[in-house]
């Protein structure tokens, strides 16, 4: 199948598309650890999968500490496994998902644990919001917030197909290429998401706006 | 409705939710199902209008950038100085140049064998007698050697009389005097003039090494006499009388012959020795170096 990534132009960041056999000749590149083959794999893909983990997320720095782990990861994999890399693109948001999905998880059982007995952790702890400027982002909107807290109540299966095909709002079809599962897999997961998500928006917004 | 058709019009729903239109415009064309896919597309609306807002990474972008270059470089592997590589590479430059060097070698050894004193390859074929000696076996093999190279040298001598060439030559023949007082090396006249230089004791009927310019008239003029001497170095095979033979070759004692040592057989011994014009060779050193 001959493929195109799309101009990432959604959040005013346009990079040129690369085909596929420029992405091969590329991945070819990086598998000798190309400086420059590297550094336009990262100029192109890291608005990707930024705007991938923003998505779950919701917190600017987390998900710049975050997207910057998953290219690291990247880098790793290439050194020890450089064949298991067949597609850049499904191999960054596939290791995005991952990445997201063990951050939420030490939240959690941060949540869990007594302050006292808390261990550093190697991804920084979303900041609290500040004003924006040149190199600091913009506070999380109100609403973007709440989406977040709802979406991320949802099982990790369908929070990362939201992630995948609204952050960059992409066709099911590419959806499903991406995932690696079948155009009515992903529609049932889809359908079954957007529902679970309704219902939790609602509760969320009750919530917030219950008298305290 | 189906329920598959009921997905089909959900799909179609979310797709125009993606392209910016509101559920109610979107449910308006199927009305039927308004309130079954309402909550799903105001949900899908809210995640596109999640996705809408993203802002781009900024200048996080361009640190992460940094910060993976520079973790890439640290994994490129240095070349290591191994020893062993740079033995194998040596041999191999070694091997490399021999393959350029010893066939050119050859060809200039096979051009100079006709060469004569005085000739460009003249050096080439001089060096290649140096080099059969530097490579003989054994004490005899050497001695026969050094007497081809001098048999050489002196009828290189006769061909360049006959060219009527005047070149500078040195050779080592047998010196004898004629009836009339003339002198005679190897059958060569030899002038020797009152400033020619004699290196210790020059005897007639011995083989003696001359250097010199050969005359247009046939004669060589000397500059330069002197004894020709043997070096032979091996065991003593066995000792009879005045006689000593080492790897074969006989050598006979004189009473002129310095002994330093006893030569019995199975010694490891030096001897500088003269040679006669009869060919018989007297030892005029002879030193035990050192038991086998």
């Amino acid at each position: 199948m001959d493929w195109t990534y799309q101009p990432l132009s959604i959040s005013g960041v346009i990079v040129t598309p690369i085909n596929s056999a420029e992405a091969g000749h590329l991945l070819g590149r990086a598998r000798r650890l190309d400086r420059n083959a590297l550094g336009q794999i990262h100029d192109h893909f890291f608005p990707e999968v930024y705007h991938y983990v923003l998505y779950r997320l919701g917190d600017e720095q987390t998900s710049l500490a975050i997207a910057s782990k998953v290219f690291f990861s990247f880098l790793e994999a290439l050194h020890r496994r450089p064949y298991h890399i067949r597609n850049i693109q499904y191999w960054l948001i596939d290791a995005a998902g991952r990445t997201v999905e063990e951050y939420l998880r030490q939240q959690a059982d941060l949540k869990k644990t007594p302050p006292s007995s808390r261990l550093r952790l190697p991804i920084p702890e979303p900041e609290p919001p500040q004003a924006a400027s040149g190199d600091n982002p913009a506070p999380a909107e109100p609403g973007s917030r709440l989406f977040c807290q709802a979406l991320q109540k949802l099982p990790p299966s369908q929070q990362h197909l939201l992630a995948v095909r609204f952050a960059q709002n992409r066709s099911l079809e590419e959806t499903a290429v991406i995932m690696g599962k079948s155009i009515q897999q992903v529609k049932k997961l889809e359908y079954a998401g957007f529902s679970a998500l309704q219902k939790l928006l609602q509760d969320d917004v009750l919530q917030s706006q219950a008298p305290k | 409705m189906k329920p598959e058709q009921k997905k089909r019009v959900f799909e179609l729903c979310i797709k125009q939710i993606q392209e910016g239109r509101q559920p109610d415009e979107v449910l308006a064309v199927y009305p039927g199902l308004g309130s079954e896919l309402r909550p799903a597309l105001q949900a899908a609306r809210a995640a596109y209008h999640h996705g809408l807002a993203l802002p781009a990474p900024g200048p996080g972008q361009v640190h992460s950038r940094a910060d993976f270059l520079r973790a890439a470089q640290q994994l490129i592997p240095r070349p290591r100085r191994s020893w062993l590589a740079l033995g194998v590479r040596l041999i191999l430059i070694l091997l490399v140049a021999a393959a350029i060097l010893l066939p050119s070698a050859w060809v200039a050894i096979r051009l100079s064998e006709r060469a004569l004193p005085g000739d460009l390859l003249y050096p080439v074929k001089t060096a290649a007698g140096q080099m059969r000696l530097f490579f003989a076996g054994d004490p005899r093999q050497r001695l026969q050697i050094e007497l081809a190279l001098d048999q050489e040298r002196l009828e290189e001598a006769k061909t360049l009389i006959q060219e009527k060439r005047s070149v500078e030559v040195e050779i080592s023949a047998g010196l004898q005097q004629a009836a009339d007082g003339k002198w005679l090396l190897g059958n060569i006249p030899l002038d020797i003039p009152a400033n020619a230089r004699v290196v210790g004791q020059v005897l007639p009927g011995y083989d003696v090494r001359v250097q010199g310019l050969l005359q247009s008239d046939g004669s060589l003029q000397a500059s330069l006499l002197q004894r020709r001497e043997y070096e032979i170095l091996g065991a003593v095979e066995s000792q009879s009388g005045e006689s000593l033979v080492i790897s074969g070759i006989a050598i006979l004692m004189t009473p002129q012959t310095i002994l330093q040592g006893a030569p019995t057989p199975g010694k490891t011994i030096r001897i500088i020795a003269v040679r006669t014009i009869d060919g018989v060779l007297q030892a005029r050193l002879v030193e035990v170096l050192a038991d086998r």
